[in-house]
């Protein structure tokens, strides 16, 4: 044991100086081609199994420094030749593909131009379960590559994958994977067979980023990320029906640990709970600590949509999954709050609420008895007094305000005897039945006949 | 809108955080610039339970004198970053002597109208048992208020 700390230590350093006289070599590219032996000593590091471990040990007690400065160092000189009697090529089969399965498609194919052993290796299309397609990104194309080295779904190692839904033939494919993890959704499900089909794919999922609503998407690479261009199945997220997404419920997906809808502007996220770090000044703290958070930042969507209307369009999708914490979060144009949260099952046992840039009625926040922290920022209270007179003495309409106010917080204190802690940043009030009218004019949302007057 | 107006209505409850910033703390208008004028009142139903007390960026003035922090026994954190504090303040805030190991969050350049460059303030925080915090003016996208204007302005 104490061999094995210290060549994992040696390793290490081995690892660490390579990285950095690359590094200085501005020549990140190549080294992230060529980390076949970071990634050996990396997986030594994190295998379990007894025997891997044995086996990875050994292998790397042949690798000598010699051997590894020559592997780069031939690489910078863009003149990498793996000799036949390369220790490299001494490693059984097993072993080595256990080391490629580290490695992305350009890891892969940086190997194959090391040797012609390797080439062979690749040509076969022995490796091709690890690193195709490029990214994960499955379409038509990069199926047919798959075909033709006749390498079936099931023994992909893929775990982070990319795919759209209007072909069949993608979905049957990505339906047999057995790996995965992360899965980047880029358009709508569209029936109960799409459903039935990608049942088992996502019951093993942690994660799931549905961009059919975005016209971009995100490839990420060791190193690198790319931005692409596709064309969105849907325009507004509430327009969507409740089978366009897969079914996130717990039985369905019980793996689950994080959903994430992003579209122009609006974006909502689910997440497994974490503990609120209230005292934190982390302007994460809120997005990390789960429960559901709903952003939305676009003037130009929010004017033609309805706040209210999106952010309860999205409870349908959750399912029976439970949250905590409920963040909603506008950007430069305000939403409003037109029901009490309450009223919704899945908010009767919140525990922290966050509201930025909404206004609403404070009767909205009652019966939430488990809640412990509140955060209002740049939030108006909208209170219902017409019999507050604005033409009387300043002071005595500020008396009068505050009364108005302690009262309608007041009415609230017999819900909230849980309450813990509290975020008060430039929170405003609004008085007046007829400002309120103006306000939820201006924000340009149907309210219900019920507030009208 | 102050925030007593809210605190007030909120005494019933056992508060353990209060974090306020870009509002006065308990008056109105001009009045919430004097400092003589503002107090702690609307916190003191919390002095027994609260642990973390964050003002930051307050609009108008922290009170004159902070003695009334006294009653906090179990405050663990005081931030006051981002909200001025003259020489009489912070002379005035040595009257304050926690019964906890309290943190302390000032801004990194409270010291610079002090005449001895904040060493009596510093020694006053070691004496009283205060970790002091001096770290550089916020930039936290909390505190990018720039959204409301009229209509809401009251």
């Amino acid at each position: 044991m104490a061999a094995q700390n210290d060549l994992s230590s040696e390793m290490s350093a081995r690892r660490t100086k390579r990285k950095f006289a690359v590094d200085e070599a501005g020549a990140s590219t190549k080294r992230s081609r060529l980390e076949l032996c970071a990634e050996l000593i990396q997986s030594a590091a994190c295998r379990s199994q007894d025997r891997d471990r044995k086996l990875f040990t050994a292998a790397l007690e042949r690798l000598d420094d010699r051997s590894v400065q020559e592997l780069h160092t031939g690489a910078d000189e863009k003149k990498l030749i793996v000799k036949a009697e390369s220790r490299l090529h001494k490693l059984p089969l097993g072993l080595l593909d256990q080391v490629v399965s580290f490695l992305d498609f350009t890891g892969v194919a940086a190997c194959s131009a090391l040797s012609v052993y390797f080439a062979e290796i690749l040509r076969n299309g022995r490796w091709f379960r690890h690193c195709w397609p490029p990214a994960g990104y499955f379409t038509a194309g990069a199926l047919n590559k798959l075909r033709s080295k006749r390498i079936r779904p099931e023994i992909l190692t893929c775990t982070d994958i990319t795919f759209d839904t209007d072909q069949a033939e993608v979905l049957e494919y990505v339906s047999k994977l057995r790996r995965v993890q992360h899965v980047q959704l880029l358009g709508t499900l569209q029936n109960s067979w799409e459903h039935t089909l990608l049942k088992p794919l996502f019951a093993q999922v942690a994660t799931v980023t549905f961009r059919g609503a975005d016209s971009e998407f995100v490839l990420q690479r060791p190193g690198q990320s790319g931005m692409m261009r596709h064309l969105p199945s849907v325009t507004l997220p509430h327009d969507m029906e409740l089978y366009h997404l897969p079914d996130l419920s717990i039985a369905s997906m019980p793996q689950l640990t994080a959903f994430n809808f992003s579209s122009e502007g609006f974006n909502w996220t689910w997440s497994s709970a974490k503990k609120l770090d209230f005292t934190s000044d982390n302007s994460n703290a809120w997005k990390d600590a789960g429960g559901l958070y709903i952003s939305d930042d676009d003037d130009e969507v929010a004017e033609r949509r309805d706040f209210m209307v999106a952010f309860q369009s999205v409870l349908p999708f959750l399912r029976n999954r439970p949250f905590e914490t409920l963040a909603l979060h506008c950007g430069s144009h305000p939403g409003t709050l037109l029901n009490t949260l309450s009223l919704f099952p899945q908010f009767r046992h919140l525990q922290n609420v966050s509201l930025v840039t909404i206004a609403f009625e404070p009767r909205f926040l009652a019966g939430l008895s488990n809640l412990t922290y509140l955060r209002l920022q740049e939030c108006v209270l909208l209170i219902n007094n017409p019999w507050l007179d604005p033409n009387q003495p300043l002071k005595q309409w500020i008396l009068e305000s505050q009364q108005c106010l302690q009262q309608a917080f007041s009415g609230l204190a017999e819900s909230w005897r849980k309450l813990a802690g509290i975020a008060l940043y430039d929170v405003r009030a609004h008085f007046e039945l007829d400002d309120l009218e103006y306000v939820l004019n201006h924000c340009c949302i149907d309210y219900p006949l019920s507030l009208q007057r | 809108m102050p925030a007593s107006t809210f605190l007030d209505a909120l005494a019933p409850f056992t508060l353990t955080a209060i974090r306020i910033a870009r509002m006065p703390l308990d008056q109105w208008g001009d009045d919430a610039r004097d400092e003589k004028q503002v107090s702690y009142r609307s916190l003191l139903p919390f002095a027994r339970t609260l642990r973390f007390l964050s003002l930051r960026n307050i609009n108008g003035s922290l009170p004159a004198t902070f003695s009334a922090l006294n009653k906090f026994c179990s405050l663990e954190t005081l931030d006051l970053r981002g909200s001025p504090l003259s020489v009489n303040q912070l002379q005035a805030f040595q009257d304050f002597e926690p019964d906890l190991e309290l943190r302390l969050l000032l801004d990194s350049k409270f010291d610079k109208d002090l005449k001895d460059g904040g060493k009596a303030f510093r020694q006053y925080c070691v004496d009283v048992g205060i970790e002091l915090r001096q770290m550089a003016p916020l930039r936290s996208k909390f505190l990018d208020f720039t959204i409301w204007e009229d209509p809401f302005e009251l």
